[in-house]
């Protein structure tokens, strides 16, 4: 399991649902949510400050576009800004209901995004991720 | 050396020109170099000196240009600047004629050598122009016409040294202030007679000073000389005209406008003319006074009837003066050899006798005879002759004198008569009877004494006479008293003076008779008479023929001695005592060579015994003339001066001088020599007061004259030398032999020619002479003797030409032109002849020549005419020959036009510009071809074209202009006719309108043809009938058809003009008024008489029909004129094309858009009414400014732009732009221009697309309104799909999470699963919405090519567990075209949702079977796609099966969306998709993509 996940949504319906399916799942040991883009860097800014071993930074955050205050292209960019020295170490997985292709393309036109999913998020979806090389490592059966 | 001297650089390597320039820069004042890199065209430009830098190649072609250019100009130097040291090379340039030969590194000599050359040629150059000078004025001097001479001078020096004037004037004689000028050359004209001040002229110091040369700006130093000024003279020469005496005559001179060059060649040459100039003018001086100086020699031989005559001993040549020849009453046409012996018949045997005795003796003699003339009247002669001896003492010559005497013989014999006439009288009337004591005591006095002396008759009684006697006479009287007193009887007559009553003494004539002895009378008895009267008259005869005597004498010493001296001192002497004067004397008058001033001085003096001699009076030596103005006022106006000086005014000036001479009276006579005042002769009485009677002042006058023209005779002496002199320069500087010979002495003179031209020594030259005769060639002598002959017996003869064969001394005959003038004596007879002799042997073979030249010219077709070649001014030069085509062709005989001018051939349509450029040509000398229109005698006109050229003589002067005229009247009629139609053919297009052309061609043509009146009609569009359309009329008497009718349309066949038509081709009708056709009233009325029908063809189609009428009948010429041939058959064309342009011009003019022609200057040129009425301005308002004018301004440049292409030939095609209206309103305009290059203009067209404008504005407005509202609206359902998904994802993610096998209770199991169901049908149906949006909305792909088997696979895969749950059958074969450029996730979606669809719509009772296979058609690839599905029902679909939320089926999964996205997503990347399709069969859809 992955240690702390994240999840960036306006809408805290979102957050349960995503947390029953990690849950579900058993996809991650620790389960965070903000309700936006800058909640979330907030978060890590604070855990950065804190000693090494206390850190939770999330080592994946599902991350929506459009949102209040920072949105999900401004934390793609304050992101790489702020932390450019966490971007092996954070991946972020778009999760989106925008149906519209560009933002599709420009998602993953990121290097910090490893994959754009569509709303809702499924089983399928977190099947897949298991599977990616990076984090094989953390579902050994 | 010039100032400005002109290079011609010929630099082969083109380099050198910095080089060459700055070094001929450097040492010139002011070159001017021409430069160029090829020498052959430049040559025929002067240039001071030519310089060619040699090239390495082609230096043949460059010497040959050398050699060319040096044959043309020979003084004209060339240097050559090479760079290679070659001497064979430098040989070769030099061989070819190049003066100096440069090496490159030599260049900085260039300078010298070039002033070296320039020297050497200027030299060279002057002295042949000297040459030439020298050789023309022999020339000039050798023929006949000396009135030309000082002309002919002017004009060559005009040419020679190309001066703008150059003339000569001479001091006037009456006014020596004033200058005459004889003549004044300007380029070629000669100008003369007029005068002009001399003072504050350069010429008075020309005169002054010799000469006198200003090199520029001379008018602005001679401010009073206002000639200058006007002429614009810049430079002046002027040599004054002074002979050896220092005599002043004037000035020759020369007028530059430009500054002077080579001022020493034209000092040379002037002075080189003026020599002769002088003396052709001294000559002529002394012609004239030599002429005159005989005719007074004449006259006073002839008023003393004095005649002389000259024996040579030697020769036997007796010569007579005229007079002589009347005293002896012998005819002066004898010949001289009979002279002597007509001479001798008059005289008397005895007095011959005598003669012949004198001569045998040699003796000089003087006697007195008579002779009887042819009236047998009794002539008293008196004779002198005189010997002249040579140094030998031989006899050579007598001369003699012969004095008609008669006269004076007569006046003794009268004077004889009337003495004793007069003494019979005394006897018988009038004696004085005195007696006288033996002391003289008065014893008695007759009362007859009262008549003559006054007293009463006892007055003198008891008085001794001798108190009244006359002193003077005392002694004589009383002598013969005292010898009467002695001797008895009557004693001798005794002539005394006796004082009278009133104290005058009267002249007596006495005789006494003693009778002292006789005791009755114891007295002598006296008988007187008065004498004075007869004593006068006598005295007054004595007198005259002394005086006549004396002038004979004088005469006669002028005749025989030169010297002017003993001249005067033997003829004062001479007459003086015959005249009985105190004193005579010569006075001689001279001008001050520095003041001016006129004075007189007593020369040669005579007087009497016992008076004062004034020889030595200084008071008498250089009077001035005004001292003296009584005095000199009468002499100078050539009348004596006579007085007593006692009658002298006291004012007189005169009276002093003479007083101080103690002069009582005085006689003063003047001497004009060539009526210039130059002495006097006079005669002073210092003892008594005489009157001179006039008889006596007139004979002394001739004396006088006689003198004068001894005076002449000396001057016209020296002047004969010296034109001797001159003849002898001229005989050397011609090449003819000249000869002089004396016919009477026989004596010739040879010049040196003789020699060169025959070959012959001259030593003795009357042995040349008779060598002469024997060189004559013995075939012409007889021919050559007689022609002389002949010539000398005609005294009318002057000059003669003689053509003969004469031996050479190498034995070869020549043929010579002798060519002599002869003198002749006043009876006619031949004295001299002077002649030259040309060689002309070459000349006569020339000749035979051009008399073959000359018989070919005389039957040459073409007019030849050879002319003089001057005068070019005036009438123009002479003609001297025609041939006989020019009396063919111009009805003039040779005859009539020898002498005239060509001027006799021009007439009133002559081109007077044509003569002024011929006139130019003369004048520079060129040849000239022109046309022009001559008249023949007859008057008729014809054309000529006549080409010019001068011919040169050997020196290449000028001589002859010789015309070649061809007659090209026909030629020159078919141009003009030619014209005449070209102007017919313009006359179309010219005018606006086709009746105005129309008019136009009967204008023309009836003109042409002699028309009075025209018609003009054309045939109607629907060709039914003809319309009349224009007249015109040759005046307004002129009868014409207009005015009698008013018909305007005619039937074919209808009158003249139908019948025309009908007949298609020209009708002519004689006699109009009885042409049946013709309406008989209108042609009487009209006055007309005979018509011309023309019809115009166009495609053999009459279109028009000209009728022409006459007031008389049509001539042949008319009738047939080739014009109306043309106009028949050649313009209608023209005037259909006219036609149809009007018909276009309506087209135009009508057009509701604007139609223009713009030129490239930016002008509207032409445009049509549109085109001002859209603009509002006036068509001369748009004309008149740019086009740019009334274009907006916003819309200006691109204007610019598209009209700036359109000139580079890119056509404009509704380009739009605004115009502002002449009331501010903005204009729409749609412009489609094409540009016509060649003519520099625009064809444009312009729709005013105002109106449309605002309608696409408003369309514009409205789709913007559209498409904002479009995509408001697309906006609004992407947001509203978007803010949808995001809460229905989350309900289904719930529906995912939501977990039913908990739920027991039914119902809440039934309301979550229909929960589930539309749930997942929302999503569904957002979905394809979503779909459709991005399709729509999505424009640019990026097409790609994509294998379609590997799509298909992929696809099929992708839902391999449908397919096989359906169990359908899938088969594809993309072998045809394997790719299509396409978007890869539209092509699986297309796939897709085809193969649900066949699978969804799968027939139920059969196998699904789905076909795929491509194949590639022109530039499309196809894609079949077919199911055996339950198909559609095409009727009922139609256009609706890809339409959207359509449904063709009630099958549950059908949504309608599925077909419409396919379609959405083939249209919108360029493709297509049908459908084929039959109910129950299955379907086909074809998708058709670009390749």
């Amino acid at each position: 399991m992955l240690p702390v996940v994240a999840c960036i949504d306006d809408d805290t319906l979102v957050h349960m649902l995503t947390e029953i399916i990690l849950q579900d799942t058993q996809f991650c040991k620790k389960f965070i949510g903000f309700d936006n883009g800058k909640l979330g860097l907030d978060y890590i800014h604070h855990e950065l400050e804190l000693p090494v071993e206390q850190q939770q930074i999330p080592t994946l955050i599902f991350l929506d576009i459009n949102m209040p205050v920072v949105d999900g292209w401004d934390f793609l960019d304050l992101f790489q800004e702020q932390f450019s020295h966490l971007t092996n170490q954070v991946k972020i997985i778009i999760l989106s209901s925008s149906v519209d292709p560009k933002d599709k393309e420009k998602a993953l036109n990121n290097s910090l995004v490893l994959r754009f999913f569509n709303k809702p998020l499924s089983i399928e979806d977190i099947e897949l991720l298991k599977a990616e090389p990076l984090f094989s490592a953390y579902f050994t059966k | 050396m010039k100032n400005h001297l002109h290079f011609f650089v010929v630099d082969n390597f083109d380099q050198d020109e910095n080089v060459l320039g700055s070094i001929l820069t450097a040492h010139f004042k002011n070159p001017q170099i021409t430069f160029d890199i090829l020498f052959s065209n430049k040559s025929k430009h002067q240039y001071d000196c030519v310089i060619i830098v040699l090239p390495n190649e082609n230096i043949d072609e460059v010497l040959q240009d050398i050699s060319n250019f040096k044959k043309d100009q020979p003084y004209t130097p060339i240097i050559v600047i090479s760079n290679k040291q070659d001497i064979a090379l430098a040989i070769a340039t030099l061989k070819a004629g190049v003066d100096d030969f440069l090496l490159y590194e030599q260049l900085h000599q260039l300078p010298i050598v070039i002033e070296k050359n320039l020297n050497n040629y200027q030299l060279q150059n002057e002295q042949q122009v000297l040459e030439r000078s020298l050789q023309n004025i022999a020339k000039a001097l050798n023929s006949n016409n000396r009135n030309n001479f000082f002309n002919f001078c002017t004009t060559e020096i005009e040419r020679t040294i190309q001066a703008d004037y150059v003339f000569i004037s001479l001091v006037n004689e009456q006014n020596p202030q004033k200058l005459d000028v004889i003549s004044l050359a300007n380029k070629g004209d000669i100008l003369s007679n007029f005068s002009y001040e001399k003072k504050g002229s350069p010429c008075e110091e020309a005169i002054a000073y010799a000469s006198c040369l200003y090199t520029r700006s001379v008018a602005a130093k001679f401010k009073e000389d206002v000639l200058l000024a006007e002429m614009q003279i810049e430079g002046y020469v002027g040599v004054a005209l002074t002979n050896s005496s220092q005599q002043h005559f004037g000035v020759l001179a020369a007028l530059f406008k430009k500054p002077i060059e080579q001022t020493d060649l034209i000092l040379n040459i002037l002075q080189l003319y003026a020599t002769f100039i002088i003396g052709e003018l001294e000559r002529a001086t002394a012609e004239k006074a030599l002429l005159e100086s005989e005719h007074n020699l004449n006259k006073a031989q002839e008023l003393a009837k004095l005649g002389s005559w000259e024996f040579n001993l030697t020769t036997y040549d007796l010569k007579w003066s005229k007079q002589l020849f009347k005293i002896f009453g012998i005819s002066e046409e004898t010949p001289n050899n009979e002279l002597f012996e007509a001479y001798s018949k008059k005289l008397h045997p005895t007095d011959l006798q005598q003669i012949h005795a004198f001569v045998a003796k040699k003796e000089n003699y003087k006697f007195e005879h008579i002779i009887v003339d042819e009236n047998g009247n009794e002539k008293y002669i008196t004779s002198i002759g005189l010997f002249t001896f040579d140094e030998n003492g031989n006899a050579i010559k007598l001369s003699g004198k012969a004095q008609d005497i008669t006269e004076r013989k007569k006046i003794d014999l009268e004077l004889k008569h009337s003495e004793e006439r007069f003494k019979s009288l005394v006897h018988n009337i009038s004696d004085i009877i005195t007696l006288l004591d033996a002391t003289g005591k008065v014893l008695y006095q007759s009362s007859s004494i009262k008549q003559i002396m006054g007293y009463e008759e006892n007055d003198l009684l008891n008085r001794n006479i001798f108190e009244l006697v006359h002193p003077d006479d005392v002694k004589k009287v009383a002598d013969i008293f005292y010898e009467a007193i002695q001797t008895e009887g009557i004693t001798q007559l005794v002539e005394f003076r006796l004082l009278d009553k009133n104290n005058k003494y009267i002249q007596l004539e006495a005789q006494g008779n003693n009778q002292l002895h006789n005791p009755s009378i114891q007295a002598l008895i006296v008988n007187s008479r008065e004498v004075s009267h007869r004593k006068k008259i006598e005295n007054a005869i004595i007198t005259k023929s002394k005086l006549l005597e004396s002038i004979a004498v004088a005469s006669n010493f002028m005749l025989q001695t030169d010297d002017w001296n003993v001249l005067i001192s033997k003829t004062l002497e001479t007459v003086g005592k015959a005249v009985d004067a105190d004193r005579m004397y010569y006075f001689e008058n001279s001008v001050d060579e520095n003041t001016g001033l006129e004075t007189t001085s007593q020369q040669i003096e005579w007087t009497k015994n016992n008076i004062s001699p004034q020889i030595n009076n200084p008071e008498l030596q250089n009077i001035p003339f005004s001292s003296l103005q009584d005095f000199f006022d009468k002499l100078q106006q050539n009348k004596p001066f006579c007085t007593l000086v006692s009658k002298l005014p006291n004012t007189s000036t005169t009276k002093p001088l003479l007083e101080s001479q103690e002069i009582l009276s005085i006689l003063v006579l003047p001497l004009f020599v060539n009526k210039q005042f130059k002495g006097f002769l006079g005669f002073d009485d210092c003892t008594t007061e005489r009157i001179w009677s006039n008889d006596e002042i007139s004979i002394l006058q001739t004396l006088c004259s006689n003198l004068a023209t001894a005076i002449e005779k000396r001057q016209i002496e020296a002047a004969i030398l010296a034109s001797n002199e001159r003849f002898e320069f001229v005989t050397q500087a011609t090449s003819d032999a000249i000869w002089d010979k004396n016919l009477i002495t026989k004596k010739t003179y040879w010049s040196n020619n003789y020699e060169k031209l025959f070959g012959y020594i001259l030593t003795n030259t009357d042995a040349d002479f008779y060598n002469f005769e024997k060189c004559i060639h013995p075939d012409d002598k007889k021919y050559v003797h007689q022609t002389v002959e002949q010539f000398f017996n005609n005294s009318k003869e002057q000059k003669i030409t003689l053509e003969y064969r004469f031996k050479k001394s190498n034995g070869d005959y020549a043929v010579v032109r002798d060519q002599a003038i002869v003198i002749r004596n006043k009876k006619g007879k031949a004295i001299r002849a002077i002649g030259a002799m040309q060689d002309i042997t070459q000349k006569k073979q020339e000749e035979l020549q051009l008399k073959l030249f000359e018989s070919a010219i005389k039957n040459a077709h073409d007019c030849v005419l050879i002319t003089e070649a001057e005068p070019v001014i005036g009438d123009g030069p002479k003609i001297l020959y025609v041939n006989d085509a020019f009396t063919t062709l111009t009805g003039y005989s040779a005859e009539e036009v020898l002498g005239k001018t060509p001027r006799i051939l021009q007439g009133p349509k002559t081109d007077r510009t044509e003569l002024d450029k011929l006139r130019e040509s003369l004048f520079q000398w060129r040849p000239h071809r022109f046309e022009i229109l001559n008249y023949k005698k007859n008057g008729e006109e014809f054309y000529q074209e006549i080409s010019i050229f001068p011919i040169a003589d050997e020196n290449g002067w000028f001589t002859h202009w010789i015309s070649v005229q061809k007659n090209i009247t026909e030629r020159k009629k078919a141009e003009i006719e030619k014209e005449v139609f070209f102007d017919i053919l313009t006359a179309i297009n010219r005018n606006k309108t086709i009746d105005e052309g129309l008019e136009q061609i009967l204008q023309i043509t009836c003109e042409y043809l002699d028309f009075v009146y025209a018609e003009a009609w054309t045939v109607n569009i629907d060709k039914a009938k003809l319309k009349y359309r224009t007249n015109w009329k040759a005046n307004e008497t002129a009868g014409y058809l207009r005015g009698a009718t008013s018909i305007t349309e005619a039937q074919k066949g209808d009158k003249l003009v139908g019948k025309t038509w009908q007949a298609a081709q020209k009708i002519y009708w004689e006699d109009l008024q009885n042409s049946p056709l013709h309406s008989k009233e209108y042609a009487t009325q009209a006055n007309l008489t005979s018509g011309i029908g023309l019809p115009i063809m166009f495609n053999n189609e009459v279109i028009a029909v000209l009728t022409f009428f006459n007031h008389q009948p049509f001539t042949k010429e008319q009738i047939n004129s080739s014009l109306l041939e043309k106009i028949n058959s050649q313009i209608g064309t023209d005037i259909e094309r006219k036609r149809t342009e009007d018909e276009l011009s309506k087209f135009f003019s009508l057009s509701p858009d604007m139609l223009c022609i713009v030129g490239y200057d930016g002008f509207f040129k032409k445009i049509n009414k549109a085109t001002s009425t859209i603009l509002e301005y006036t068509e001369e308002e748009l004309l008149n400014q740019p086009v740019d004018h009334f274009i907006h301004p916003d819309y200006l440049l691109s204007t610019q732009e598209k009209r700036n292409l359109l000139k580079q030939g890119v056509p404009l095609i509704n380009f739009e732009n605004i115009y502002v209206t002449k009331s501010k309103k903005n204009k729409w305009l749609a412009w489609t221009s094409i540009p016509l290059k060649e003519e520099g203009i625009i064809y444009a067209v312009a729709k005013d697309i105002t109106e449309k404008r605002k309608m696409d504005e408003e369309k514009k407005h409205l789709i913007e309104e559209l498409t904002r509202n479009n995509t408001e609206l697309k906006q609004f359902s992407y947001i509203t799909s978007h803010n949808m998904r995001a809460p229905l994802t989350n309900l289904l993610s719930i529906v995912n999470l939501l977990n039913t096998d908990n739920i027991s209770d039914e119902r809440t199991l039934k309301l979550i699963n229909g929960f589930k169901t539309s749930t997942y049908q929302l999503n569904e149906t957002l979905n394809d919405l979503i779909n459709v949006l991005i399709i729509k909305e999505k424009t640019n792909y990026d097409l790609v090519p994509i294998n379609l088997k590997e799509a298909v696979e992929k696809v099929i895969s992708s839902i391999s567990s449908m397919i096989t749950k359906a169990d359908v059958e899938i088969n594809y074969n993309f072998d045809l075209a394997e790719n299509v450029l396409f978007s890869e996730q539209y092509i699986e979606s297309i796939f897709l949702n085809l193969i649900t669809n066949s699978i969804k719509y799968a027939h139920p009772d059969r196998k699904g079977v789905i076909n795929i296979h491509s194949y590639s058609k022109k530039n499309h690839v196809y894609v079949n796609f077919t199911d055996n599905g339950i198909g559609i029902d095409m009727n009922k679909a139609k256009n609706k099966i890809f339409g959207f939320h359509q449904k063709f089926h009630n099958h549950p999964e059908s949504k309608g969306i599925g077909l419409y996205i396919v379609h959405a997503q083939m249209t919108a990347l360029g493709g297509e998709i049908n459908v084929e399709s039959n109910e129950n069969e299955g379907t086909t859809f074809t998708l058709t993509f670009k390749k």
